[in-house]
């Protein structure tokens, strides 16, 4: 609803019809109608109910039995049967919807983001280097443009090298990660180049000698805040195996993951993150929050 | 009686009970020409029609005219606004698409997203709709949401 609210203003009436924006005016009703096809029993309804009812959504559900009442109303010739209105397609410059995933809670507490995995992952494996590359892709008349973070890491116990991508939310992520797949590996040499030149004048000979202590091990480790289909996974993967590298992407799946780690206490709670036009940067906290240690212990504490 | 009449109505009443009493009784377009067949033969024995029109001719009338009503019958099933036949194609999908077509404004997207268990592995790729459908007049806005 807030996509709508925020993108579908701008979309043309593709045939010069009355289609109109959905504006801030119009109230959100909190109804929502859920259409299924599998047959949920009472205790799954019951579930589903209270979950929407938490979200402030108020469910009503479409399942056989309303199919069956629909049926048997146009068996009655009460009402005709439903045909498919003509669709429109979406005109080309209109915005790819999209989702964000990057913020998730799981039981009202806020999952670590991608980005902060990103940025606090690989801790204690050696040296690493931060950048990041600003990508430009066309389709047609479409432009996107993105700044994916790259960090690159000297593994010192195994003395190989491997770099870690994070791209952000956007539409085009699929695309993004495809076209990295030829350019990374000059992302890290340009790097590996910059960092051992400290003083900004870097030598070819510098970069190699680094190169050769560090080998490329191949790893490459994609954050991604989208989520890919299986087909787009097996072309990614093959994609970067065609340049020497294992694929693996870190999706939300991972975060499930770091977070039962956290949980169980096998892992802390990482460093939040955002965004900026260069590297990332560490979120402030807000004051209320910023001694969360000693809050732990005054609530432990307490009868 | 004519022993054409005694044939008709074992005729009528065999085919009429035939789509009651089987599991899978034949399709309608079968059913009712035989009917009419069976009624058409029972005709036949009118003494006017014994003594003056050839058995032959009773028999062709009676092909011609059951083949007509089959052939009628499947083609008027076979006809999209006919509701005998488009009523097989109703479901939840379908619904969902022509559900509230009366508001100012109704947006259906269909969208693909990962699901993954609690413990963080990855479910399948599923895909999902989502409709949005707002009243000018009303002023409100409400939503529908679709899994197959």
């Amino acid at each position: 609803m807030d996509d709508a609210r925020k993108n579908f203003h701008i979309w043309t009436a593709p045939k010069g019809d009355a289609s109109q924006p959905i504006s801030d005016n119009l109230i959100f009703t909190n109804k929502i109608y859920l259409y299924y096809e599998n047959i949920l029993n009472d205790e799954q309804i019951n579930t589903l109910t209270n979950l929407y009812r938490s979200k402030g959504l108020e469910p009503v559900f479409r399942g056989f039995g309303y199919l069956e009442y629909r049926r048997l109303w146009i068996a009655a010739s009460q009402e005709q049967t439903p045909v498919l209105p003509e669709s429109v397609p979406l005109p080309m410059e209109a915005p790819v919807p999209f989702i964000d995933h990057s913020e998730q809670y799981i039981g009202g507490k806020k999952l670590p983001s991608l980005l902060s995995l990103f940025m606090t992952d690989f801790k204690g494996v050696g040296a690493v280097a931060g950048t990041w590359t600003d990508v430009t892709l066309r389709n047609g008349s479409q432009e996107v443009k993105q700044q994916v973070p790259i960090r690159v890491y000297n593994d010192i116990h195994n003395h190989v090298r491997f770099i870690a991508l994070y791209v952000p939310p956007t539409a085009a992520s699929f695309a993004i990660v495809k076209f990295l797949a030829t350019s990374f590996l000059d992302q890290m040499n340009d790097l590996t180049k910059r960092v051992v030149a400290k003083d900004g004048q870097a030598t070819d000979g510098a970069a190699q000698g680094y190169a050769a202590n560090y080998p490329f091990s191949g790893a490459v480790y994609v954050y991604s805040d989208n989520t890919f289909s299986d087909d787009q996974m097996s072309e990614l993967k093959k994609l970067y195996a065609d340049q020497s590298a294992a694929l693996e992407v870190r999706d939300f799946g991972y975060v499930i993951k770091t977070w039962n780690e956290i949980q169980s206490g096998g892992r802390a709670m990482p460093q939040e993150y955002k965004l900026t036009s260069g590297l990332p940067e560490p979120e402030r906290r807000p004051k209320m929050t910023s001694y969360p240690a000693r809050r732990e212990r005054e609530d432990s504490a307490w009868p | 009686m004519e022993w054409q009449y005694t044939t008709s109505i074992a005729g009528t009443v065999l085919f009429g009970v035939l789509v009651f009493a089987i599991k899978e009784p034949p399709p309608q377009w079968i059913v009712w020409p035989l009917i009419a067949a069976a009624v058409l033969f029972g005709c036949s024995g009118i003494p006017w029609v014994v003594h003056h029109v050839p058995l032959g001719a009773i028999l062709a009338v009676i092909l011609g005219f059951s083949l007509l009503l089959g052939g009628g019958i499947a083609t008027y099933q076979s006809w999209p606004s006919t509701n005998g036949k488009t009523d097989q194609t109703v479901n939840i999908a379908l619904l969902w698409r022509t559900d509230f077509n009366v508001g100012s404004y109704k947006m259906l997207q269909d969208f693909s997203t990962a699901l993954y268990k609690t413990d963080g592995d990855r479910l399948g790729f599923f895909d999902f709709g989502v409709g949005i459908y707002g009243s000018f007049d009303s002023q409100s806005v409400f939503m529908s949401f679709y899994a197959p």
